[in-house]
């Protein structure tokens, strides 16, 4: 007896959570693809824009003066 | 294109842990998270040997292989991060790493893991720079500002080197040369390969 | 509370691959700790802290963000610190490249600074016990309430009976405002700790050369080709000097450390000696036989610049290898070994530190190292020296301009005339200041009668004896019944159980700092105790003195937190309730309640004559500091710039006043160079000729000297002889006549001799022998409690004596006993590189706390198997006299059979008792532990009264 109402439960679950994969707030998983946020700084640009700078600190910040 | 690493000079670390409390001071990681420890060999014996540990953003980043739900990306300039939203918590990265590298806050009683929180060389996360986002999730955002990791630049006696590859190779080397001695890169095959 | 167990522990990472294989101190304490210092700790914390995976603070990128130069407050090595500042918050720090003394680098204690910034752990406001509870009070009524009681104690029993620590982590300002308190207050009896530092160092080699400060500095360690460390561990207690240390010896510098431990520094060294603690002196006359034998020294150097060395010679010669292999352990091979890369690699530094001045015959090592250099011609020259690593931030400059029992700022005597020098720069009446002081007379310790203005104060390492001792024994009017800890924590002087019951019976008991510290918490009183919030000294501005003799400024980061006041402030408030502000502040500009560094300072610069701190005035410091990236690491000289020439902050001496523009002395004794680029010689202040025989120099000056020779010290008949006097003005003859270079206010005297190039302070040979201390040559000597009692007979301690610095003081009457039976073990003591001093502040600060959890004693394999302890299990460490503590074992071979090692900066346990409960609500420090010092002994050296703190006995047993 206490089988039905729980198959019942656990397709009503099942279907809104497939409903739910289509909303926009659930990442769908996909091998070796980063669908995190968008890291701006993490662009070569970004990286290019950095570089200099980070080089000078780098020479003045650890070489023994 | 720079490739940031991590050095740690075998020869002078001393073991003083000034990186450790550097980065609790800029990035105020709790008590009980390390996202850089000091690591002794021969501890009290002739060969004593220290080296600072954190993660080495390696080339081929094994957490990020073994990650199950792929959080993890590298920044054009090599630095290996990740999204802690998207991150579960699992630990297989903490498996994967060969240095230990990733941090599991306690975040609930039953022991549960919390997400998984580990050195970005001082370059924040997938957040906007410098938001109050950023901060809270990752910490500051050193590397956008022009500046290198924190731990390294308060080494107490600059063994722990951060930066532009060639260039930290380049100090390094100088070093090496001066001493007459054999490179102790400890780590860094490990994690930028061979050619490193 | 299970469940809270388990979470705790989970949160320890498991070690893996590599780090598996590391076993080491944090290794061993963190994962221990987690388990059970952590779970405490981690229950401490706010909660917000521990769920939270950052505790994040505010940073507004788009509001302003100034920045202030400070210098790190844990250390003397005087790392400069840049503080990021956001609406009155302390919200970053940077790393200060430009600072020529640590480029940037900090140990853990630095790194972790801007904690001080808002902790929660200090003391908030005034507090008082009422019937054994904390209670808030106002500041008002706190002066009100203490300097009530301190005004009745005086009417009672004299000035005397008050007995005041001041503090080397007070800034110069702060530090000589101590001295300036006690002195208007009619008491000598201040001390601070400089006194259980390196007293012993600095009457050693004030007395064998002239001044008592390291000679030479961290930087021009990279000058050494040979660096000898004893009984100094760097790599804990001075980490970034390690970056001289060991960029000098990558670039051929041999490093030799010796020390009963193989230390953090041993680990890097080329050659490392380990010896039984307590036998320096037999160690280093084991080297100079060496050099004798071998005709290493420089003849020439000592011919010319050295008094009494063939004294030394016939001591030296009784230390046969194996007479040395007896007394130390080490056998001849090890000490050849040493001597011969000493004469092999000159210029060679000696350094030293704890290890060799806490000892009851502290001052005898001391001078044993000095000799040791001297017969090598190593003093007076670049990459040589005495680099002797002071230990608070300003230990140096406390001891300079501080609160000193037995001298007044400037190392000038407290006898009359020391006394009449600063009357006249206070501008009071001296008569008027005599007579705030006990007018009677008491025994002097030497057969005669001293006035209390005139003999020496209760040490800090004695103030309990002070107390404790029958009042017809203590050469004063009445025992201490009041006692004023301002910034000193007490769990650093040793005998800890005799402490708690001296503030037992103290009438009041007051705590000034900012944080509660062991005072608090130590013994049981129900009220009269008092705890006063002082600030740090990132809460003000001010002057502090870098063991390198640099008198650099820090600017203030942030205002004082919650109630916390300045020790300016607070000096002049106590003054006020008291009833001499108006003399003491005369000069001193005070706005607000609160004295204005700057004034202070240049009151200071006005008397300090005799030491050279008279050219560092405000403006040229804070110049120095604007200018910092223009100085060589190596020679700490500006290279251009507005301040071409200069010595990076002014090392002491700079003579003279500001507008002479004297650069700062880099390398003390250097008779290579004119005395006006900072050259110089050893001081003429032993008189001229003994038995016969000159003690100034032969054929040595320094650099454009016009007397080519030994010559005295200067003073206004001198200059008269020598023709010189027309060149002062008209009114700096009037200040100067009848005066000597010390105590000329104009400064005319000193502007003029060096001009001709002379030293104002003589140019004389260094001593040797000390005549004026008990050992003139110094000797070894078993410590008091000593684990080789049948040498006690070849080698005993000295006669006790009845008065000394106004107390009854033992040596041979404890070493009459033979404890090493039951107490087998030697007991040692040292630093962590995560905490200072008694650890209070950087036990309270979490970023520390977490690595280091928990009190241990390091103890060799073989004595712990002898004692049946394991690894990591709790053990009773337990002294001679009856202290017993509770702490951790941790075996390891970094000590040798036969001694165990043991951190002092613990305290917060009492014999095996967590004092939590009797702190103040949430000012608890993150993690307490046992003080070493509630099982070491009594002991203390025969000149400056030292406490034996490195070799005493114990035994472990588990616990």
């Amino acid at each position: 007896m206490p089988r039905k109402p729980f198959q019942l439960l656990a397709l009503i679950v099942l279907s809104v959570m497939i409903t739910a994969c289509g909303s926009d707030s659930v990442t769908m998983y996909e091998p070796g693809v980063y669908k995190g946020k968008q890291d701006a700084a993490a662009s070569e640009e970004a990286a290019e824009n950095r570089s200099g700078e980070l080089r000078s600190r780098a020479e003045r910040g650890f070489a023994d003066r | 294109m720079a490739r940031m690493k991590f050095l740690c000079d075998a020869e002078r670390c001393i073991e003083c842990q000034a990186c450790v409390t550097a980065c609790k001071n800029e990035h105020e990681v709790p008590w009980g998270v390390n996202r850089r420890r000091v690591i002794v060999m021969n501890d009290g014996k002739p060969g004593e040997k220290a080296v600072s540990v954190a993660c080495m953003h390696c080339t081929d980043a094994p957490c990020a292989a073994v990650c199950p739900v792929d959080c993890f990306y590298t920044t054009a300039d090599g630095i290996v991060l990740h999204d802690k939203d998207l991150c579960i918590g699992c630990g297989y990265c903490f498996y994967a790493c060969p240095f230990g590298a990733p941090q599991y806050p306690q975040q609930s009683a039953f022991g549960v893991r919390g997400k998984m929180d580990k050195c970005t060389f001082c370059a924040g996360g997938p957040e906007e720079v410098h938001s109050q986002a950023e901060l809270t999730k990752y910490g500051t955002n050193r590397v956008e500002e022009g500046k290198l990791p924190l731990c390294a630049e308060m080494c107490s006696t600059k063994a722990l080197l951060a930066g532009d590859g060639d260039i930290v190779a380049d100090i390094y080397r100088k070093r090496i040369m001066t001493r007459g001695g054999r490179p102790q890169t400890w780590g860094w095959q490990a994690a930028y390969g061979q050619d490193a | 509370m299970k469940l809270m167990k388990k979470t705790a522990a989970g949160a320890a990472q498991p070690t893996r691959g590599l780090l598996a294989k590391a076993i080491g101190r944090r290794t061993f304490l963190q994962g221990s700790g987690l388990a059970v210092g952590g779970l405490a700790a981690a229950s401490m914390l706010p909660t917000s802290m521990v769920k939270k995976a950052h505790a994040a603070r505010k940073i507004d990128r788009d509001a302003e963000i100034t920045t202030a130069k400070s210098i790190c407050t844990h250390c003397s090595v005087g790392c400069g610190v840049i503080a990021e500042i956001q609406d009155g918050v302390w919200v970053g720090q940077e790393p200060n490249f430009d600072s020529p003394i640590n480029l940037g680098a900090h140990c853990a204690k630095g790194a972790a600074l801007r904690n001080h910034g808002h902790s929660t752990r200090r003391v908030r406001y005034p507090m008082k016990l009422v019937d054994g509870r904390w209670e808030r009070l106002s500041w008002e009524q706190a002066v009100e309430e203490i300097g009530d009681k301190l005004l009745s104690i005086r009417e009672e029993s004299g000035p005397d009976s008050v007995w005041f620590a001041g503090s080397s982590k007070a800034n110069n300002e702060g530090a000589y405002l101590q001295r300036k308190f006690a002195a208007f207050w009619g008491s000598n009896n201040c001390d601070h700790q400089a006194r259980i530092c390196h007293s012993t160092t600095v009457a050693g080699v004030a007395n064998t050369w002239g001044y008592g400060a390291q000679t030479n500095s961290y930087n021009d360690i990279n000058n050494s080709k040979c660096i000898i460390m004893c009984g100094s561990n760097a790599a804990e207690a001075h980490p970034v000097a390690m970056q001289m240390i060991l960029r000098s010896k990558e670039n051929g510098a041999k490093l030799v450390v010796l020390d009963p431990r193989f230390t953090r520094t041993a680990a890097h060294a080329d050659t490392y000696v380990r010896f039984r603690s307590g036998t320096d002196v037999a160690l280093m006359w084991g080297i100079l036989y060496h050099v004798f034998e071998n005709e290493w020294e420089d003849k020439e150097y000592i011919r010319q610049r050295v008094y009494g060395m063939d004294k030394i010679r016939e001591e030296v010669a009784k230390w046969t290898p194996d007479e040395v292999e007896r007394v130390t352990g080490v056998p001849e091979d090890g000490i050849y070994a040493v001597a011969k890369t000493m004469a092999e690699n000159r210029p060679g530094t000696f350094i030293w530190c704890m290890g060799g001045t806490q000892h009851t015959i502290g001052n005898n090592y001391v001078r044993a190292y000095n000799c040791l250099q001297l017969a090598l011609g190593n003093i007076g020259k670049e990459g040589g020296g005495a680099n002797i690593f002071r230990g608070h931030d300003n230990v140096q400059g406390a001891t300079d301009v501080g609160p000193n029992p037995d001298n007044l700022p400037g190392y000038y005597p407290i006898a009359e005339a020391g006394w009449k020098h600063w009357c006249r720069v206070w501008d009071v009446d001296y008569d008027w200041l005599a007579a705030r002081f006990d007018q009677d007379e008491y025994d002097d310790g030497q057969g005669g009668k001293v006035k209390p203005m005139n003999s020496g104060g209760i040490t800090v390492s004695r103030w309990i004896d002070g107390v404790l001792e029958d009042k017809e024994n203590i050469a004063q009017r009445d025992n201490l019944r009041a006692v004023m800890m301002w910034g000193h924590a007490p769990n650093s002087q040793t005998r800890q159980p005799e402490m708690k019951r001296a503030m037992e019976m103290l009438d009041m008991l007051v705590v000034i700092d900012p944080y509660p510290t062991v005072t608090a918490v130590l013994h049981d009183r129900k009220d009269n105790t008092y705890l006063l919030p002082a600030a740090t000294q990132f809460e003000q501005a001010g002057s502090c003195t870098a063991s390198n003799r640099s008198l650099q400024w820090r600017e203030k980061v942030i205002d004082p937190l919650f109630e916390h006041k300045t020790d300016a402030e607070i000096a002049y408030r106590f003054a006020k309730k008291l009833g001499f502000a108006d003399e003491m502040f005369k000069n001193i500009t005070v706005t607000d309640n609160m004295p204005e560094p700057e004034s202070i300072l240049r009151e200071i610069n006005r008397g300090t004559w005799s030491i050279g701190y008279t050219g560092q005035s405000p403006e040229r410091l804070k110049a120095h500091m604007r200018n910092q990236a223009d100085f060589d690491v190596v020679s700490l000289k500006a290279r251009g710039g507005e301040l071409d020439g200069e010595t990076y902050c002014l090392p002491w001496p700079c003579y003279g006043t500001p507008e002479l523009k004297h650069p700062g002395t880099h390398v003390l004794y250097d008779t290579s160079k004119h005395v006006m680029e900072g050259g110089g010689n050893f001081r003429a202040n032993f008189g001229t000729e003994r038995d016969g025989e000159t003690l100034l120099a032969e054929d040595s000056w320094s650099k454009g000297a016009e007397i080519e020779g030994g010559y005295p010290a200067f003073d206004s008949d001198i200059l008269k002889q020598l023709g010189w006097w027309d060149e002062l003005t008209s009114e700096e003859k009037r200040e100067a006549d009848g005066k000597s270079w010390t105590t000329d206010l104009s400064g005319g005297i000193q502007r003029v001799v060096m001009k001709h190039g002379c030293h104002p302070f003589g140019n004389a040979k260094a001593r040797a022998i000390v005549w004026n201390f008990p050992d003139s040559v110094p000797l070894h000597r078993e410590p008091l409690y000593t684990p080789r009692y049948d040498l006690v007979e070849d080698f005993p301690t000295y006669e006790d004596r009845k008065i000394f610095y106004r107390l009854p003081t033992r040596w041979e009457s404890i070493q009459a006993r033979d404890y090493s039976r039951e107490f087998p073990l030697i007991h040692t003591s040292g630093r962590l590189v995560e905490y200072e001093g008694g650890g209070e502040e950087t036990r309270s600060n979490p970023w520390l706390a977490e690595l280091k959890q928990d009190m241990f004693v390091e103890i060799n394999p073989a004595d712990a198997n002898d004692a049946g302890v394991r690894d990591g299990s709790m053990v009773w460490l337990e002294g001679p006299e009856g202290g017993r503590i509770r702490i951790k074992a941790m075996v390891t071979e970094r000590v040798g059979r036969g001694t165990v090692f043991s951190p002092f900066h613990f305290g917060g346990h009492f014999q095996g008792e967590d004092l939590l409960s009797k702190y103040p609500s949430e000012a608890s420090p993150y993690v307490r532990g046992e003080s070493t010092n509630t099982a070491t002994t009594y002991g203390y050296d025969s000149v400056t009264m030292m406490q034996e703190t490195k070799t005493t006995l114990c035994r472990v047993v588990p616990a």
